[in-house]
Order: structure tokens, then C-alpha cells, then sequence
């Protein structure tokens, strides 16, 4: 027991003085998160409205401004020529122009819409918008009374901020790279160096090494949540809606799951130079691949289907649910997720024994 | 007639096709400072690896104070003193951390400064194994065979790279080791090391022992068949001459 506290200990303390692990694995993921929390993604699609009218339309133009802007600050109007508004639109810079022209046989006004196509599906709802702001205008002038009388409320919902999406995805990050660095940076460079050996020289026991390891990595995993946690709660107001007991478990499951895939990967590679080589790609791979940054909603259908079982996305969803939607242990996808990590855990566990080495391959 | 601590007999160990250790016998005195000699790749280490309980043996018997180290492995551990050749340490840890953590697996040890104080190191208690010379380092790795106060120390090349002020340093912390009532197993390539430190050497090669006696003994057996050298030996030599004009004081 005394030689299993000491061994935790020195482990820790280790953590603590090697900068290149405390940057990766504390400070990069909080750089991340204020990055990503800074820059608004979701905004990069255009609400840009194009209104071009001549002279006679000007009228009608300007009321359907003024009914568009009555909605809400969500779309931008922008007044120009009909080529300079077309232009804008072929270089994806308007969602919908609309033209206000005069037929000079009917009299009539003509309303032509444009919409983007890369858009289409925002571009056919402000194109009804528009279509009942002119039935509108109409009736008003015929001076017809409306049937119906529709009134809308807003209801409030939970409102999903890009950061409080974000925080459980880089949190699961982190967990992954200190499982994967944590054993690589030890176990693998401990056996290269002979340190493994010259420790095995002493009476301490195999078991009491993996054990501390795991300890200590395990501590380790949960002071970086508790960090995270708190600066993005500072720094972000983020909030937690679930259970933070059900936060830690997840998170310690979760590392355990990353901690047994770096045994597994350690057992494959000789050196620390290979083991970073195979973790690298994989690391890469998941951390686009998993929810992590982005929803996996806009991979292709083939690899959204994939993606829902690696490890990370069990853990990023997991502390997802539970964080921004309190989702407890009764809910489908916290079982889903528990249950995911759990089976891989088993696997790379499973692995690990088989292909694990104490001793340098010579 | 001296106490006969350690009997190794009839050892084998074969890696696939190289027969590493082949069928030695031998037996280490209390007190006494043994030599194993040999170039690279004789088998001195796999046959140290096998005494310290580092490795299996294949064949034959090896008993230090009547413990059966192959059965017993973890006893071996715990009384014995084990150096092993260019093993590295923790980055993190600074030299009094290290050695107090390696004190704690075992079930006595002795204070860090003390060890430290014995291989001149006392001013680096706090520094970090980095910042330590060839020479300092391997004094670190003696002072970590010393943390449980062992009776039998085994070093595997502790002068191997090190400098002349380095070496001699080395060998005055053997001797004082001796005389503090140790027995040393020492392997080297230096025959002028085992000369001075060795009471008695076992030469080794492809895994065999060739002879085994004090280096006195073996001297003189070549002699007596009439061997000769080729170049009359001067009193002195270059590395007399390096130590005289350099010092015999440690530069770290």
C-alpha cells in the first residue's frame, strides 16, 4: 500500500514537471475550446436578402423590407441593381434575391424570385415569407377582411450554444490524449530506456507498477475535467444541466478505455518514435471523426453510421448528454455510451494482455 | 578457507540458436571482489541477468546464501545490490526523489543523503539525472544498488565510457565497498581494472568459462609456458602520463 502511495506520488509529480505533457494535456484543450468558443461556425452559411426594384416598385419593395425586418434581425437586406444583386448571389453571397419589376402589358407588378441553391431549404422559406407578406399587401388593398387570425409564441427550449457543445467534445479529446500519451510517455519510454528493467531489479511488484500507472493517470484524468470544467464555466458561463458524479464516472470509464488502447499500442510498438507514429493517425482520425469539434451530422451518411462507435464518440456524447442535457443513467443513450465504452475497454484490454511486453524487444 | 556465498553450477541458457551460457560452474568468496571477463557478447551479462533472478535459466543451479535464485527470484531481489549495464532514470525526479523511491520497495532501506554522501554526490541531492556527467551518473546508479544495504552488489560494466579521473574514481568507490564487508560480482572489458580491483577473475568466452583463478595466478601460469611480450614494458604509460599532467582529482 505504502509503496503503491509513493509510486502515485512520484508519477504525479512527474506529470507536473514535464511542461510538453502539462501544455497538451491541460492548456492546448483549454486553447481549443476558446478558439472554437470565440469563432461562431454555424454562421457561415449567407442570410443575405437581395431586393432590386425600379422606380414604380419601390413601394412594394420597401413594405416587404420592412415586413422582413419585422421578424427578426435573423436576415441581413441588401438594395442593389438586379446584376449587381445576381452577381452577389452566383458567388454564394445571397440567399435569395428578389426582383420588384412592372409588366408593361398587364400593368401588374412581377415579382421574381431567385433562390441559392446551395441553400435551398432556407431559400424556400423566405420565399414563403415573402409570399404572404405580398397576399398580405393585397388583401390590405382590396380591403378584405383575413379568415383566420394566426397568432405564434416563441417557446423557450434548451438552447444548445456552440461552447456548450463544444466543452464535453474537447474534455473527451483531452481524456484520450492523456490515456494514449500517458502510457506512451511512460510505459513505452520506461522500457526503452531499461528503467522498467532496473526497477523490475528491486522487489516491487509488476502489479503495483501497472496499478500506480493507472492511479496516478486516472488523478491525473480527473483534475484535467475538473480544470476544464472550471475555466470554461468561468470564462464561457457553460452550463452543466446533469449529474457531476455522472460526469466523473464517464470520465474515468472513458480513460480507462484510451489508457487500455495505449497499453495496446505500446504493446505493438518497440519504441516510443513507433507508438507516437500508430497513435498519431488514430488520435487524428477520431478527433474529426467523433463529435468532437463539430456534430458528426455533417460526415456522409457512410461514416456518420461508422463513427457512432468509436471510443470517442461514446465518450464525447456520453459527457454530451449528461452535461448540456442531464441525461441520468436511465436515459437510452448514457446506457448506449457506458455500454460502448465498457465493450471497448474489454477489447483493448483483451489485446493489451496478449501483445503487451515488459522487456525491450532486442 | 574463505565462506563460499554464491555456487553456481552447470549453467545453461540458449537464446534460439546462440547457446549464451554454456554449462559454467563456479563459486564467489565472501568479501572478495570476482571478475567476469570476456569480449562482447561472451555471456557475462546473460550470466549475471540469471544470478541477479532477471532471467530464467534453462539449465543447471545457482544458490546465493543456499537461496535457489531461479525459484526464488524475489528473494534475490530483496538482498541483493544490482547494476546493470547503461540503464537510464526518471527525468522528473531529482536524485534524492529517486533514490528514496527505489529505497521504499524494499522492505529496510538506508537514508538517501548517506548513500549519496558515500558516492560523492551529496551537492546533487536536488539536481536532475540530465544535468549529471557520464561519471556522476554512474555513480547514481551505484548509490541505487546501495538503498537496501546490500551484502552482495553486482555491477555490469560500471567504468565502461567513463573517463581516466572517472575510472579511478569507480575504483576507489569499489574498494571502499569491499571494505565495507561487500561482495562484489564485476564484470569489465579493462583487464589493468580486473588486475587492480579482482581477487580472482573467471574469463569468460562463448559462453564458457576458459579459467578461472586470482589474476596473480593466471599470470603466472602464462609466464611459466614461456610467454613472452613483445615490446619490453616501460614503468610508466600513456595514461599514467594523462593522469600525471591532468590529475587524479574527479572533474564533474
Amino acid at each position: 500500500m505504502n509503496i503503491l502511495l509513493k509510486l502515485t506520488k512520484a508519477n504525479i509529480k512527474m506529470y507536473f514537471r514535464d511542461r510538453a505533457a502539462l501544455i497538451w494535456t491541460l492548456f492546448f484543450p483549454f486553447v481549443i475550446i476558446s478558439i472554437f468558443g470565440v469563432l461562431d461556425f454555424a454562421k457561415y452559411s449567407t442570410s443575405k436578402i437581395g431586393l432590386a426594384y425600379t422606380e414604380e416598385t419601390e413601394e412594394y419593395a420597401k413594405g416587404v423590407k420592412t415586413a422582413l425586418e419585422n421578424i427578426g434581425d435573423y436576415y441581413k437586406i441588401e438594395e442593389g441593381s438586379i446584376e449587381d444583386e445576381k452577381k452577389a448571389l452566383t458567388d454564394d453571397d445571397r440567399l435569395i434575391v428578389l426582383e420588384f419589376t412592372t409588366n408593361q402589358e398587364t400593368k401588374k407588378l412581377d415579382v421574381t424570385a431567385y433562390l441559392n441553391k446551395s441553400n435551398e431549404q432556407s431559400a424556400q422559406s423566405v420565399f414563403l415569407i415573402i409570399q404572404k407578406v405580398l397576399s398580405d399587401f393585397e388583401l390590405q388593398m382590396n380591403q378584405v377582411e383575413p379568415i383566420f387570425n394566426i397568432e405564434s409564441e416563441v417557446i423557450n427550449v434548451f438552447e444548445l450554444r456552440n461552447i456548450d457543445y463544444l466543452v464535453p467534445g474537447v474534455i473527451a479529446m483531452s481524456l484520450m490524449q492523456g490515456g494514449l500519451f500517458g502510457v506512451v510517455g511512460t510505459i513505452v519510454t520506461f522500457r526503452e530506456k531499461g528503467i522498467l528493467k532496473r526497477l523490475f531489479a528491486t522487489p516491487l511488484s509488476k502489479g503495483n507498477f501497472l496499478i500506480s500507472q493507472i492511479l496516478s493517470r486516472l488523478l491525473i484524468s480527473i483534475l484535467q475535467v475538473i480544470i476544464l470544467l472550471i475555466s470554461s464555466y468561468l470564462v464561457f458561463q457553460i452550463k452543466i444541466v446533469g449529474s457531476l458524479i455522472l460526469v466523473a464516472l464517464t470520465a474515468i470509464l472513458g480513460s480507462l478505455v484510451f489508457l487500455a488502447m495505449g497499453f495496446t499500442i505500446s504493446g505493438i510498438a518497440k519504441t516510443t518514435e513507433s507508438a507516437r507514429a500508430i497513435m498519431m493517425p488514430i488520435q487524428m482520425l477520431l478527433m474529426f471523426t467523433s463529435g468532437v469539434y463539430f456534430s458528426r451530422e455533417v460526415l456522409p451518411n457512410w461514416l456518420f453510421d461508422i463513427t457512432a462507435y468509436t471510443p470517442l464518440t461514446y465518450l464525447a456524447d456520453g459527457l454530451r448528454d449528461i452535461m448540456t442535457r442531464g441525461h441520468n443513467l436511465s436515459d437510452r443513450y448514457i446506457q448506449t455510451a457506458l455500454l460502448g465504452l465498457t465493450i471497448w475497454f474489454l477489447i483493448f484490454v483483451a489485446i493489451a494482455i496478449k501483445t503487451f511486453k515488459w522487456e525491450k524487444k532486442s | 578457507m574463505k565462506k563460499k556465498i554464491i555456487k553456481v553450477k552447470n549453467l545453461s541458457k540458449k537464446y534460439a540458436d546462440l547457446q549464451a551460457v554454456d554449462h559454467i560452474s563456479f563459486e564467489v568468496h565472501e568479501n572478495e571482489i570476482f571478475g567476469i571477463l570476456g569480449p562482447n557478447g561472451a555471456g557475462k551479462t546473460t550470466t549475471i541477468e540469471m544470478m541477479e533472478g532477471l532471467r530464467t535459466i534453462d539449465s543447471g543451479d545457482i544458490k546465493i546464501y543456499k537461496i535457489d535464485i531461479d525459484r526464488n527470484p524475489e528473494k534475490a531481489k530483496e538482498i541483493l545490490g544490482i547494476q546493470l549495464q547503461d540503464s537510464e532514470y526518471f527525468d522528473y525526479l531529482n536524485l534524492c526523489e529517486i533514490l528514496k523511491l527505489f529505497g521504499s520497495f524494499y522492505s529496510k532501506s538506508v537514508d538517501p543523503k548517506e548513500i549519496l554522501n558515500k558516492v560523492q554526490l551529496s551537492t546533487k541531492g536536488k539536481s536532475f539525472v540530465k544535468e549529471l556527467s557520464g561519471g556522476q551518473k554512474q555513480r547514481l546508479s551505484i548509490a541505487l544498488t546501495l538503498m537496501n544495504d546490500p551484502k552482495i552488489l553486482f555491477l555490469d560494466e560500471p567504468t565502461t565510457g567513463l573517463d581516466p579521473q572517472a575510472r579511478r574514481m569507480m575504483w576507489e568507490l569499489i574498494e571502499k565497498l569491499r571494505h565495507e564487508n561487500r561482495t562484489i560480482i564485476l564484470t569489465t572489458h579493462y583487464m589493468e581494472e580486473a588486475e587492480l580491483l579482482c581477487d580472482r577473475v573467471a574469463i569468460m568466452d562463448e559462453g564458457k568459462i576458459l579459467e578461472k583463478d586470482t589474476p596473480d595466478n593466471l599470470i603466472n601460469k602464462l609466464l611459466k609456458k614461456g610467454f613472452k611480450k613483445d615490446i619490453q614494458v616501460k614503468e610508466a604509460n600513456l595514461e599514467d602520463v594523462f593522469i600525471d599532467l591532468t590529475g587524479k582529482q574527479l572533474r564533474d
